[in-house]
């Protein structure tokens, strides 16, 4: 549905899309998981058609987005990261409205309309107008005006945000109901167990680039059967070097004064003997932190940062 | 079509939605009429009238004729022709009873018929002031006609004043005369025939002067036009800053991402302004109406001229705020423009009591340029052809601005 292939985006000398392609099949959620600034939004807004990329191709549905515009932004709904609804025009009018910019018309717009609403849980709202709605239901309607006229394919930015954890739980479910019509999502977020629970593929990015690309098995699978085992507290990187530099089996991931972070296979039962080790250097440990293999940790081992930085 | 339709709606939804701005857009000009007209003394309701009074001190022939003529032609219910002894005349000027006085002096025929330059002398009354404006210029145009007159007929007219002497004196026959009326309408008619096309110099001029007077309570009529422009010029600079609220809210952007034709968005724009310029102007024109008791068969055609003029400074306020750097600066910019606009272009002070070389701008303004036209409708002296100069102008204008808006904000303004 959609493929993306070699895109490439710079905003004067600066890079903020360096060489991205991913393809993506009908009925699949397909996350894009970065940290802020990763280059998600330009990426989103490359394949959209809202910028002109600077190089490589984008195709929806066979359609170029920059040769042949119309044909592939008809197939496109778009759910923007920065709301885009009209705040003075009450809901129902907003999904008529963006129905409309979608080419949909009489029966068929009026019946989706009040399916969405719906959906989106505002039956009950549908002649207010959205300066009066909480954060959440603006983001739903923010979602509905993107779907009323069922895409094929879905670009959803960062729809989660600042949406309670209820709403939030709402959102994927109407994600993954688009999916169960055929349409394909392409999702992005910062979030890394949203992407674990909601995306079947996932591609990481982080300024600008793809670092990694797969089913959540595949990407496990690149972290190892390792566990992560962050230790902070009040200590100097060069001691805890040395000591941790005789340890078998212990890779350090990321190391700054006060902050290390290891990678080792069975870390709880390891977790005794590194603090041994750190401590026989004169270091005080506040903090102990041990995770099983995720995201957070593939993206750790790939860039040396924290997703949540 | 249906976008078209859609975009349309929800744009006069979202107008309908700002109660304040309308209240603005609608109240501030009613409130500037409403103080005029209780500065100037109450609305009289009157329709002005050009109020000339003519003064013959020649007491001549030609001069009884002249005003004979003046005084009998129908020129309709805006121009009311008395004519009155010379002090009378003053008299009246001085206590603000009449727009001018045309003075017909003595010598006028002895002057005219020698083919002698002379003047006629137009006293005009200063504090109204574009009623006087008619009278010099209906003068003026009677001047001319006696010039040229003078120049074709020299010779009938003197020979028509010696009758006429002749008959007052008794010093000709009946025959003597008949004969000579015979010669003089033979002669003429074949000397018209000939003369028409070469028409031309006028050494007959006008002096104009001007007199002390109080104001006239129909001014507000003067005003009228201005004050509803005015609406027009608030109405146009909001409509225009919506594109802001637009890429606020974001949905500049995401309709650039559907498949939707922007010329039709576009489309739809300019006709929610024209719409929406007309629903604002609509009450303040008819409450005008009505007070100055203008025929509302000219109601319709200045709400269309008036719609029209806000899609021209809708698509002047618009280029403003596409290239404003932030909303804040495009507010700024656009009050900048539009508020020198408006003190020149004769929303506050009519052209006419201006000072010459500000009317000459003034009138170039855009908001100036489309209320000349609907002035001189309203007034009376001006027709339909009178709004065409302007009303290509403004096609044309709004065209080349609009379409400098819609590649500004696909290019760059949707997308930043
Ligand atoms: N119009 C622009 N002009 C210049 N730089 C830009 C522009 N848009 C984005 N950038 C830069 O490109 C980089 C990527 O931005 P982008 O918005 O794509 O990140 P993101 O992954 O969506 O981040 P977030 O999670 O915060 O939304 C950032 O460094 C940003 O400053
Ligand atoms: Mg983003």
């Amino acid at each position: 549905m959609i493929d993306v292939r070699n895109l490439r985006k710079q905003f004067g000398s600066f890079t903020a899309v360096d060489d991205i392609s991913f393809t993506m099949r009908p009925g699949e959620i397909f996350g894009l998981l970065g940290p802020n600034g990763a280059g998600k939004s330009t990426t989103i807004n490359c394949v959209s058609g809202l910028i002109a990329p600077s190089g490589g191709i984008v195709e929806i549905g066979g359609h170029d987005i920059v040769r042949e515009p119309k044909e592939a932004k008809s197939k496109l709904g778009i759910v923007p990261q920065e709301l885009a609804i009209y705040e003075d025009l009450s809901a129902i009018h907003n999904l008529r409205f963006w129905g409309a910019a979608y080419g949909l018309k009489g029966e068929t717009l009026a019946s989706r309309v009040t399916e969405v609403l719906e959906v989106i849980g505002l039956v009950d709202r549908a002649g207010d107008k959205p300066k009066d709605f909480s954060g959440g239901m603006k983001r739903r309607l923010n979602f509905g005006c993107g779907i009323v006229h069922e895409p094929d394919v879905l670009l959803l930015d960062e729809p989660t945000v600042g949406v309670d954890p209820q709403s939030r739980e709402r959102l994927h479910d109407m994600v993954r109901a688009e999916t169960a019509r055929g349409a394909s999502v392409l999702y992005t977020t910062h979030h890394m167990e949203e992407a674990e629970m909601l995306c079947d593929r996932i591609a990481i990015m982080d300024q600008g680039r793809k670092i990694a690309e797969g089913t959540l098995e595949e990407l496990r699978a690149q972290v190892g059967e390792q566990d992560v085992i962050t230790l902070s507290g009040a200590f100097d990187a060069e001691p805890v070097e040395t000591a941790f530099a005789n340890l078998q089996g212990v890779s350090i991931l990321s190391l700054e004064p006060g902050r290390l972070t290891v990678e080792t296979a069975d870390g709880p039962g390891r977790l005794a003997n590194l603090l041994d080790a750190i401590l026989g250097t004169g270091a005080e440990v506040r903090e102990t932190l041990v995770r099983r293999p995720n995201l957070e940790s593939l993206f750790l081992k790939l860039t040396g940062t924290e997703l949540r930085a | 079509m249906t976008f078209f339709l859609a975009s349309l709606s929800k744009q006069l939804r979202r107008v309908l939605g700002q109660p304040w701005s309308l209240a603005i857009w609608i109240g501030v000009p009613m409130l500037v009429g409403a103080l005029l007209s209780a500065v100037m003394g109450g609305e009289d309701g009157e329709t002005p009238k050009v109020h000339l009074l003519l003064a013959d001190e020649d007491g001549s022939f030609l001069s009884g004729a002249l005003i004979e003529t003046l005084s009998s032609e129908d020129f309709g219910q805006l121009l009311i022709i008395e004519r009155v002894a010379g002090d009378e005349g003053m008299a009246k000027l001085d206590a603000d009873e009449a727009s001018a006085l045309l003075v017909v002096p003595e010598g006028f025929q002895s002057a005219f018929l020698a083919s002698e330059a002379q003047a006629l002398t137009l006293v005009t009354n200063p504090l109204q002031s574009i009623l006087p404006a008619m009278a010099e210029e209906l003068a003026r145009t009677l001047a001319e006609f006696g010039s040229y007159a003078q120049l074709a007929f020299g010779p009938e007219l003197r020979r028509i004043g010696e009758v006429s002497d002749a008959i007052r004196d008794e010093t000709m026959t009946s025959d003597e005369i008949a004969q000579a009326i015979g010669a003089l309408a033979e002669g003429g008619t074949g000397k018209l025939m000939r003369a028409v096309p070469k028409l031309s110099g006028a050494p007959v001029e006008i002096d104009v002067r001007t007199t002390e007077g109080a104001l006239e309570a129909s001014f507000i009529l003067l005003f009228f036009p201005g004050l509803l422009m005015m609406s027009v010029i608030f109405a146009a600079q909001g409509l225009a800053e919506d594109l802001w609220a637009e890429r606020d809210m974001g949905t500049l952007r995401r309709l650039k991402t559907t498949a939707a034709s922007s010329a039709a968005g576009f489309a739809a724009r300019i006709a929610g302004m024209a719409l929406a310029t007309a629903a604002v102007v609509l009450p303040l024109t008819t409450i005008g109406f009505t007070l100055l008791e203008l025929p509302y068969a000219k109601l319709p055609m200045t709400i269309v001229w008036l719609a029209l003029a806000g899609l021209l400074l809708a698509a002047l306020a618009s280029v403003i705020q596409v290239l404003a750097p932030s909303r804040k600066a495009g507010a700024l910019f656009s009050m900048l423009v539009f508020f020198p606009l408006m003190l020149v272009g004769g929303s506050f002070f009519p052209f006419e009591s201006m000072p010459d070389f500000l009317t000459v701008f003034g009138r170039l303004t855009p908001n100036g340029m489309m209320l000349e036209p609907l002035k001189r409708f309203l007034i009376g002296t001006g027709d339909l052809a009178g709004f065409v100069p302007a009303l290509s102008i403004a096609l044309i204008a709004t065209a080349v601005l609009t379409a400098f808006t819609i590649w500004r904000v696909e290019t760059r303004f949707a997308a930043r």
